[in-house]
């Protein structure tokens, strides 16, 4: 899935954060467009996901592919952003890198989060329901 | 310093990155500055690495337990921080933090599956 830059990145330009979101059927899809998540940025990441989750969509799917690092400041900004959505609204990932993934393993925060290989098997038909 | 594979490079980086951001956020806080010595070494299949800084000591002056938060089923109750000290215990081994004449010493060991061979002429 190749990065697209819309005019949502206009938005989040000011705190140097790229986040592109489009709609697939009801979800919102947000494709982090930075290598890295980690203290630095770990602020303007949560900062830049609130505008999107304000929208209102109960399925929001964040693209992690073109994410090679996120640390422990990383990981606690997308538990945020899921607190921030509530519990009646998902927060869902898809395309973990290795680095990645294994932070979302070893903290076991894999079992919080909807964890799909890709953007393509996170709309897919079932996995809305799932 | 050979060549490592992606599985041991991501998770060094993500062990440096732990122990630093812990060095910026509390030995040298709000807006302290201060230097940052980092080496590394091949040590038998490991890679062996020290980090020293200049900053505040460490509470108690003692490595933290780093125990992995717990994971509520409350989504409200879910931890945003405290996995740092969990990750770098999860990954490295041997870490060590002494204080000492007013400087922090870390140290740790990276499993590497580094060939014994390759390292004899150190």
């Amino acid at each position: 899935m190749s990065a697209r830059y819309t005019s949502d990145i206009e938005t989040t330009l000011d705190t140097r954060m790229k986040l592109e979101s489009r709609q697939e059927g009801e979800d919102l899809i947000v494709t982090v467009g930075e290598a890295r998540v980690d203290a630095a940025i770990a602020v303007q990441f949560k900062d830049g996901m609130r505008k999107f989750i304000a929208d209102g969509h109960d399925r929001v799917v964040l693209d992690l592919s073109n994410v090679g690092f996120l640390d422990s400041s990383g990981l606690g900004a997308v538990v945020a952003v899921m607190k921030l959505m509530g519990p009646d609204r998902r927060l869902d990932l898809a395309g973990l890198t290795p680095t990645v993934e294994k932070v979302f393993r070893l903290t076991r925060m894999d079992l919080v989060f909807k964890i799909f290989d890709d953007l393509d098997a996170a709309v897919s038909p079932s996995a809305a329901t799932t | 310093m050979p060549r490592l594979n992606a599985d041991v490079s991501g998770s060094l980086e993500l062990v440096l990155a732990e122990v630093l951001n812990n060095i910026v956020k509390h030995a040298y806080p709000e807006g302290q500055e201060g230097p940052i010595e980092v080496s590394m070494h091949t040590r038998g299949e490991d890679i062996e690495c020290r980090v020293k800084d200049f900053g505040r000591a460490m509470p108690n002056e003692a490595l933290p337990a780093g125990i992995a938060p717990d994971i509520p089923e409350e989504l409200d109750c879910l931890p945003e921080g405290g996995f740092g000290w969990f990750l770098i215990g999860e990954l490295a081994k041997d870490l060590t933090y002494t204080r000492r004449d007013s400087t922090n010493l870390f140290s740790f060991r990276m499993p590497a599956g580094l060939p014994i061979a390759a390292n004899q002429t150190n």
